[in-house]
């Protein structure tokens, strides 16, 4: 598929939805306190934009925060999981608890403990996004050539060496779909704990914007807060496909299928 | 003549109790082309592992002569990293040295173009795998095998995926190698015409667990496509194919 056509296409669908949006709030004369027009929306990004985009920038701030470290500490863990069975068993049924526990159950006892409001928020962001990292890791590092492996051990290579010259770059292409997956996540676990947190203050994030605006019945401004929230997910999303795409870009086949 | 491989009594026991390999007795020397024949889960490619240290006999003794470091092995697979160019994989024995063994970078890099150049693939040293075909795959897997310049060159059924036509061109080729870098060559095969091409002897093995049925000397001094048509060429493969059913009996 043509580059024009995969970023066209889904522009054109989202014209025509937000012209028959637009159509039908004005045909039917909905409230605007109901559904804004995307007109309204708009203008309320822009009336407001001072206020949105402080808002936006602490919550990319927890999302990126929480993405490293996710990244670091995730990958860390993949390392520690498969040097031996023994620490994966003992300790990976841990990784899945804290996967399947919802975030919005342990986020008030995190926000008690942790003082700092960045550092509580972004601990729950971690969270929620660092099980795909540990488990599209350790994946990655297992799913080795034998052969090469074979090859690496006549060779007489340290557990160092196959390590970092045979796991590593074998791992990437799964490291690489989990960390796509783990972005979308970290935005997903830092707007859901200040929802949770409620807290006011100059620190606020875009979750807090669309609880007050929700209180205020202030729709435009909560519709323009989430469009901000989907933006940013889709342009994360999208860096991330692009870093992955640079890297593996002369070896690996999903680089090259469509 | 002088032994680069004894095997006495050699047996394989997997965990499981399959017994891959029957006690085998078999002396390789220096300069012989061996193939080994025999059907499909005849234990060949266990035997050559257990040549190459990469396994070891649950009975018997193997003893070779000569270090590690002049032992090459060419997989089944090109077995390449498909994150790194042609000249990368094939630099990997020399990456994977350490300390004092390390050679310095402009030998490593003279001997890399040497490889590349001995399997016609300079052209392609920065080439990834996966831009190659399947024969300059295996090309470049030999080349990796060729860059420590072995004395022992161990193989497992490296040409079983290619076409006749490339598996005939790297038989030649391989043939050369052999002859110019004195090597001595256990080749592991289950094609007969292929074994009577290369081989200056063939060990026939039995189906599972595999046992020697026959050791064949092969002494064609030419090798070369009115060979591969000759009566005598037909002759030796009747042998073969013989041997190869008493085996499976």
């Amino acid at each position: 598929m043509s580059a024009g056509l995969r970023l066209g296409a889904p522009l054109v669908v989202a014209a025509l939805v937000i012209a028959l949006w637009q159509l039908l709030v004005r045909i039917f004369e909905v409230p605007i306190y109901l559904v804004p027009s995307p007109l309204d929306v708009v203008q309320a990004l822009i009336r407001d934009w001072s206020l949105l985009s402080g808002s936006l920038w602490v919550t990319l701030k927890i999302t990126g925060l929480a993405l490293l470290a996710s990244v670091v500490l995730g990958v860390l863990l993949a390392f520690l999981f498969v040097q031996s069975r023994v620490i994966e068993a003992s300790l990976f049924p841990y990784a899945v608890l804290l996967q399947v526990t919802p975030i919005v159950a342990i986020a008030p006892l995190i926000i008690i403990w942790v003082h700092n409001t960045v550092a509580a928020l972004t601990l729950c962001a971690t969270i929620v996004a660092i099980f795909p990292i540990i488990s599209n890791t350790v994946l990655g590092l297992r799913s080795i050539d034998p052969g090469l492996l074979d090859f690496f051990k006549l060779k007489g290579a340290t557990r160092w060496q196959i390590l970092w010259r045979l796991r590593l770059p074998s791992a990437l292409p799964a490291f690489f779909g989990g960390l796509r997956i783990a972005c979308g996540l970290a935005l997903i676990g830092a707007v859901v704990a200040e929802f949770v947190a409620g807290t006011g203050g100059a620190q606020t994030g875009l979750a807090y914007q669309i609880l007050q605006a929700g209180f205020q019945i202030n729709i435009p401004r909560l519709f323009a807060a989430l469009l901000l929230i989907t933006v940013a997910g889709v342009i994360l999303f999208a860096l991330m496909t692009l870093l992955s795409r640079l890297v593996l870009a002369r070896w690996h086949d999903s680089a090259f299928t469509d | 003549m002088t032994a680069v491989l004894r095997a006495r009594g050699v047996a394989r026991r997997f965990a499981k109790g399959v017994q891959a390999l029957a006690p085998v007795d078999l002396t390789i020397n220096e300069g012989e082309f061996v193939t080994l024949l025999g059907p499909s889960g005849c234990g060949k490619t266990t035997l050559l592992r257990i040549f190459s240290g990469l396994d070891h006999p649950t009975e018997g003794t193997l003893e070779r002569t000569g270090d590690v470091a002049g032992l090459s092995y060419v997989f089944q697979d090109a077995t390449l990293m498909p994150w790194a160019s042609v000249t990368t994989n094939v630099r990997l024995p020399f990456d994977l040295l350490r300390g004092a063994d390390k050679p310095a970078r402009a030998d490593v890099d003279r001997k890399v173009a040497q490889a590349l150049h001995r399997v016609g693939l300079s052209e392609f040293a920065h080439a990834f795998p996966r831009e190659l075909s399947g024969g300059m795959r295996m090309r470049t897997s030999i080349a990796r095998a060729m860059v420590t310049d072995p004395t022992l060159l161990l193989m497992d059924e490296p040409f079983g995926a290619l076409d006749d036509i490339t598996r005939q061109h790297l038989d030649d080729e391989l043939l050369v190698l052999a002859r110019t870098q004195k090597l001595t060559v256990v080749f592991v095969t289950h094609n007969i015409f292929e074994a009577v091409y290369l081989s200056s002897r063939v060990i026939v093995l039995s189906k599972r667990p595999g046992r020697i049925v026959a050791d064949i000397p092969i002494t064609v001094p030419v090798r070369n496509a009115a060979f591969r048509v000759s009566t005598e060429f037909a002759a030796l493969a009747a042998t073969l194919q013989a041997a190869l059913i008493e085996g499976q009996a």
